[in-house]
């Protein structure tokens, strides 16, 4: 008898409805449901799948628009395929696109594979909506008509810190801590652009190594050139090693970045830092504008609450559904055309949310954090929601919405092919 | 007999004067407290505590019950409106945000925004007898004039559930723009608008054909438009839309359904209501913390009245000119 995790692994994971099934169960009923398929790509796939937080806001947005559909006669059904690498993450797309159920894609997946999966998307005239994946390239460089971005773009997120830096705490004086990766290096550029053209800020840049046995010295300059604010842009491990080396040194310097990852903030001292910084697309702890009713929903459902990619999952699934039911097709063409007009989404953020023509990206408010109540014993509410950007977001048009991230005339992005 | 002559005399006499200057009841979500308003001179003549979050606001069709949705204790709150005493409770499913109560005053109808239902309540007794599954996150709640259709709105689902109050069910959902605030009837029941918030739309349905005949995109250069409040005038000629964080009032032309102005008002205008007579609009600020008297024949802000904290709904006097 083959083990159950490998007898599971020849049919990829799947889960239908909430009840984990295998990929090559065929699933029937009297009136089929139009099929949403969430693709989560994770290279060690540990933990409990079922308790990811991509596939739990999918969850609760299949059942949220199961509501509205069954008022119109309409069903859907959100079928969970979990990958390793994109070798199978476009075997799944295959199968999936044979089905002609299937009217969109939700992707959750490192940039080569968001960039295969598009190809097969546009390919086979299927929605794709990428839902966790920051990438300003995947926006501009290898943008596709068929792929929609819900979750905000790197760009937007260094915008929304910069501009509270320099706007409500008027640091003048910027340090950059920047990596020679390509995400980290777009994080710099894009920061340096905005800050140059504002008059009095200096600007002052450093690239990591990690290959001594010390940041010691890096760190010691930076001290001593006396920022009002270093601005991180490092990938993980580095940033790993940064605030570690920062908490045993006692450092005080204030810290801010675009992907603070808060486990490695929390576990560093993050409560010492006088600035730990970050930019998010959605807390547990937002209350505001219908927030409240949004993570009050996902915490009786699945007593944990709702985070960034769980909202951005939800959201996703929401619009599919909303988009087939108001346009009353399931045509990727038309649903494109809905997607790039003037309908807009509500996603509790308190305005309206419209994906910008120009690259698909999903206009809407993102959210700076900081460490918050030293007593929290646990990274979900030891961080505090510190504003939302653009501000005030209750009257955010989609004008002001369109200061963050890169804007329709620097986008390099041009749409081609049939659609 | 001789007893009996004199008090109906100054009963009658005491109600005069009291419908002769109907009152305006505004809910204070953030002090629990009810402001009152003389309309006649636009001054406050009372202001009373009520319960836990009183955010929804309506009158009996005599104006002698004042019903309030008191969001925290979970119930209706009820005030005798000559005593402006509370007169008791009546529970009616968690979270109660909004209600309406029917043109014979014997039914309440009231959306639970946590339970994604609508509760029907006996106005006599308090009694529960109906609980109807409607949209995800229910809010408005609005009767036609002839007591036939409730209409509920679902800010998640975007829909208007109609409720057939003969038929005491759910009859059919109407798509309608992105979340759905409040709706109101045009006197004769055949047209409804509802506001939709995100969507920055007002919808306009067929009653009859349980159907958007009309979406009406509501547009103003360098501001949100959140419509919230919605009220038509009793000669439905002219429909008055809330636009929320834009802190105007929109008015509508209800035979062109054109835009024909916007009127500043205080900051974050919710809730609205008409005087029995139509000549004055008065709008709830929930920010500011007042209240915005309109003239409707000539569009302009002709008062501002301070209430307590967080104004969200108004309710005004309306049997005097029945």
């Amino acid at each position: 008898m083959l083990p159950w995790r490998r007898l599971l692994g020849l049919c990829g994971w799947t889960f239908v409805c909430g009840i984990p099934q295998l990929a090559c169960h065929a699933r029937e009923a009297e009136s089929p449901p139009y099929k949403i398929v969430q693709i989560i790509q994770d290279t060690t796939l540990d933990g409990p799948l079922d308790q990811f937080s991509e596939r739990l806001g999918g969850l609760l947005g299949i059942e949220e628009a199961n509501v509205l559909g069954g008022f119109f006669g309409q069903s859907f059904e959100l079928v969970t395929e979990f990958v390793q690498n994109h070798n199978e993450a476009s075997t799944v797309m295959n199968r999936h696109i044979e089905d002609t159920r299937t009217i969109a894609f939700i992707a959750n997946a490192d940039t080569p594979t968001t960039e295969i999966l598009s190809e097969l998307a546009q390919q086979s005239s299927t929605l794709l909506f990428n839902c966790s994946n920051p990438s300003d390239h995947l926006r501009n460089d290898r943008c596709e008509r068929i792929l929609f971005h819900v979750t905000p773009s790197e760009s937007m997120y260094v915008h929304a810190l910069g501009r509270w830096l320099v706007e409500a705490k008027k640091h003048k004086s910027w340090y950059i801590v920047y990596s020679s990766d390509a995400v980290q290096s777009r994080c710099r550029k894009t920061l340096h652009a905005y800050l140059e053209d504002i008059e009095g800020i200096s600007i002052q840049s450093a690239r990591i190594s990690l290959e001594g046995n010390t940041l010691k010295k890096q760190l010691d300059t930076i001290v001593k050139s006396k920022p009002d604010i270093v601005f991180l842009c490092l990938n993980d491990e580095e940033l790993e090693r940064l605030l570690n080396e920062h908490s045993q040194a006692d450092l005080k310097l204030p810290l801010a970045g675009a992907f603070l990852p808060p486990d490695a903030l929390w576990k560093n001292g993050g409560r010492q830092l006088e600035e730990g910084i970050w930019p998010v697309a959605w807390n547990h702890k937002l209350f505001r504008y219908s927030a409240r009713d949004l993570n009050s929903r996902f915490k009786k459902k699945f007593e944990r609450p709702m985070d960034s990619l769980a909202w951005a999952n939800w959201a996703a699934v929401k619009m599919i559904a909303e988009a087939v039911i108001r346009s009353g097709s399931t045509d990727a063409k038309v649903l494109i055309d809905y997607l790039e007009g003037e309908q807009s989404f509500d996603g509790h953020k308190g305005t309206a949310l419209s994906f910008r023509h120009w690259n698909h990206q999903l206009r809407q408010p993102v959210y700076l954090m900081r460490a918050g109540d030293n007593s929290s014993d646990d990274a979900w509410n030891y961080f505090d929601v510190l504003t939302p950007m653009p501000y005030p977001v209750q009257s955010a048009t989609q004008e002001l919405l369109d200061t963050l991230g890169v804007s329709e005339e620097d986008c390099s992005c041009q749409f081609e092919g049939t659609l | 007999m001789r007893l009996v002559f004199i008090f109906s005399v100054l009963f009658a006499v005491g109600y005069s004067n009291l419908w002769a200057r109907p009152y305006a009841y505004v809910s204070n979500e953030f002090d629990n407290t009810v402001t009152i308003i003389d309309t006649a001179d636009d001054t406050v003549v009372d202001t009373i505590s009520v319960g836990q979050r009183p955010r929804g606001i309506g009158l009996s069709p005599d104006d002698r019950t004042l019903y309030l949705a008191l969001g925290r204790d979970d119930a209706i709150g009820i005030v005798d409106t000559k005593t402006l005493q509370i007169k008791g409770q009546y529970f009616c499913g968690t979270d109660p945000e909004s209600f309406a109560v029917s043109p014979d005053g014997k039914w309440i109808y009231v959306s639970n925004e946590d339970a994604n239902t609508a509760t029907i309540i006996e106005s006599g007794s308090g009694e529960i007898v109906s609980v109807l599954p409607v949209g995800i996150e229910p809010e408005g709640v609005s009767v036609s004039p002839d007591g036939s259709w409730v209409y509920v709105t679902a800010e998640t689902t975007h829909t208007v559930s109609v409720i057939d109050t003969q038929a005491g069910k759910v009859v059919a959902h109407i798509l309608v723009g992105s979340r759905p605030r409040e709706s109101a009837f045009t006197p004769d029941g055949t047209r409804a608008y509802v506001t939709g918030e995100i969507g920055g739309t007002v919808s306009i349905i067929d009653v009859n054909e349980h159907k958007v005949i009309e979406t009406i995109e509501m547009k103003m250069e360098g501001a949100l438009i959140k419509p919230k409040g919605v009220v038509v005038t009793p000669d439905g000629r002219k429909v008055y839309v809330a636009t929320g964080s834009a802190n105007h009032v929109a008015v509508i032309s209800a035979e062109t359904n054109e835009v024909l102005r916007y009127i500043p008002v205080g900051i974050r205008v919710w809730g609205l209501a008409l005087t029995p007579d139509g000549k004055k609009l008065y709008t709830a600020n929930g920010i500011s913390h007042n209240v915005s008297v309109i003239d409707t024949e000539s569009d302009e802000v002709i008062a501002t009245v301070a209430t307590g904290k967080g104004p969200w709904g108004i309710a005004i006097e309306q049997a005097v000119e029945k």
